[in-house]
């Protein structure tokens, strides 16, 4: 991992920052001095959880962290002699954390902001009050913890901080943040209590590891994901060609009216809920083994279940062939424009222009424009059913 | 031996009995009206003998057989139709998987589609 380039750090230079605290009652009852209010990009976000265990609270007057936080306004532009390589380290995920620490008693740790190291911390763990222990870590790829060439994005980061509680013995800590730092906090506030409170289902924070299949023969891997992939469409193909195609049908148009003409509602839908499931739990079953690793932030990752909504829709609903086709297209140009310029990073744009734009001119999806456009026989060879209209 | 009889079928809405004490029998053959003012509970009524809702109390009789608890789709199965007030096509549907919606889930389970497309064709629903 190449060092990131120190001269990058320059220390904030917060008297021309304005602070900004989201507590109206500490800004009434400690205005800023006039000189502090000047115009700047800095603001400070304090995001202060009770115990991040349970729900945030906001910051109330006579929070003993509050009575630090005055230092922080007073700091000068000279972050002064750094602890340098006596900075202590633990390992997080494949990362060298390092952290400042002072005090004892109940931990704080202090997230810092964008640009800045645990340093911007110094002045308030110099005047930490009794009986609380500060603990500053430099996120990934600033100060002292090297970082990897891309992925700052902010789970990443919480996720770093939550593997960084682990080592340290931190169950339970405050967890401060200054603007990107609350962001930070906030998110392992949220997303980081299933995997601190579960560590034996989810693997805490480290997450799971899982020997590869078939000692990583990725073609016999080849060959079991195209036997679910057949299975799949097998099923997809059972219900069109059968009574089932009929029974779905109905209840999907009218519940009520299907149950009356005969349709068993309740058993149609367990028997459905339980192949759809069945299937995706094969899927999962072989995509664990197969990528070894999983933690919390990506096993819970909301895009694996928009992915699931957002493909068939693509492709054609209702069809065997459209969410075929649908995910073959857009994880395709997904890929495409990650390593294409000038998207890069900014993919997660076009593709969600891409969607939008799916979504209100093309209702009915690709197949949809394929049966428009080449009429019902080609649709039906992809193996989708003529679209009926019922208008 | 009456066709269908209801006997004392109630119906509440919370503290709204929309049906209390329904109670008439239809003999085979015959044809039964049941009018009233908006909000009488006609429709409530309706959903009750088809299973569309459950009575909470009452009982139910078709062909001498107890259905007050049997769900919709085996009321229907035993010989029970219903229609509504305003026309429910499967509107995703054609006309002769309309058809053969009704079939294959009442008593024809074994209907193909060409059958289903001669009732269509006598009754000239066909285009």
């Amino acid at each position: 991992m190449p060092q990131p380039d120190r001269s990058l750090e320059a220390p904030i230079d917060l008297s021309r920052a304005r602070a900004w605290i989201d507590a109206e009652q500490l800004v009434e009852t400690q205005p800023l001095p006039q000189s502090r209010q000047a115009n700047g990009p800095i603001w400070v976000y304090l995001a202060l959880p009770d115990t991040f265990r349970t729900s945030p609270r906001r910051l109330y007057v006579g929070d003993p962290l509050i009575s630090a936080l005055p230092a922080a306004w007073s700091w000068g532009p000279d972050a002064g002699d750094r602890p340098g390589d006596l900075m202590p380290a633990v390992r997080a995920r494949d990362l060298l954390v390092h952290y400042l620490e002072r005090g004892t008693g109940e931990p704080a740790v202090l997230v810092h902001g964008n640009w800045a190291t645990s340093s911007w911390w110094e002045p308030v763990l110099d005047r930490l009050p009794a009986a609380v222990r500060g603990i500053a870590p430099d996120l990934r790829g600033r100060g002292r913890t090297a970082g990897p060439d891309n992925d700052y994005s902010i789970p990443s980061l919480a996720g770093d901080l939550a593997a960084f509680a682990d080592p340290l013995g931190l169950e339970r800590f405050h967890l401060v943040g200054h603007s990107l730092g609350s962001a930070v906090a906030m998110e392992l506030a949220l997303t980081g209590t299933l995997a601190l409170q579960l560590p034996d289902v989810t693997g805490g924070p480290v997450g799971i590891s899982m020997p590869p299949l078939f000692g990583g023969d990725r073609v016999a891997s080849y060959y079991l994901a195209a036997a679910i992939f057949a299975l799949a469409l097998a099923a997809s193909l059972a219900v069109r060609y059968t009574r089932a195609h009929y029974a779905v049908s109905a209840i999907r148009s009218n519940e009520a009216v299907a149950a009356v003409m005969g349709v068993d509602v309740v058993r149609t839908k367990v028997a459905l809920f339980v192949a759809s499931a069945t299937l995706a739990a094969l899927a999962g079953a072989f995509y664990m083994p197969f990528i070894t690793h999983t933690d919390s932030q990506d096993a819970f990752d909301i895009s694996r279940s928009v992915a699931a909504l957002v493909f068939p829709i693509f492709g054609g609903i209702y069809t065997t062939a459209g969410p075929v086709v649908g995910t073959l297209a857009l994880r395709s140009f997904e890929e495409y424009l990650r390593v294409t310029p000038p998207w890069k990073e900014g993919y997660q744009v076009m593709y969600g222009a891409v969607i939008v734009i799916a979504v209100l001119f093309l209702p009915r999806g690709i197949l949809g424009l394929v049966r428009r456009h080449l009429g019902g026989r080609a649709a039906q060879l992809m193996g989708g059913r003529r679209w009926r209209s019922s208008r | 031996m009456a066709l269908l009889e209801v006997e004392g079928l109630v119906r509440r809405f919370r503290g709204l009995a929309a049906v209390d004490g329904l109670s008439f029998s239809v003999d085979e053959g015959r044809s039964l009206a049941i009018i009233g003012p908006n909000g009488a509970g006609k429709t409530t009524a309706f959903n009750l003998v088809s299973g569309l809702l459950a009575a909470h109390g009452g009982r139910v009789r078709f062909r001498g057989s107890d259905i007050t608890r049997a769900r919709a789709h085996a009321r229907c199965r035993a010989g029970l139709g219903r229609t509504f007030q305003l026309v429910q096509p499967f509107a995703d549907l054609t006309v002769i998987e309309n058809v053969m919606v009704g079939a294959l889930f009442g008593r024809e389970p074994r209907l193909s589609g060409s059958a289903a497309r001669g009732r269509v064709d006598r009754v000239a629903l066909w285009p």
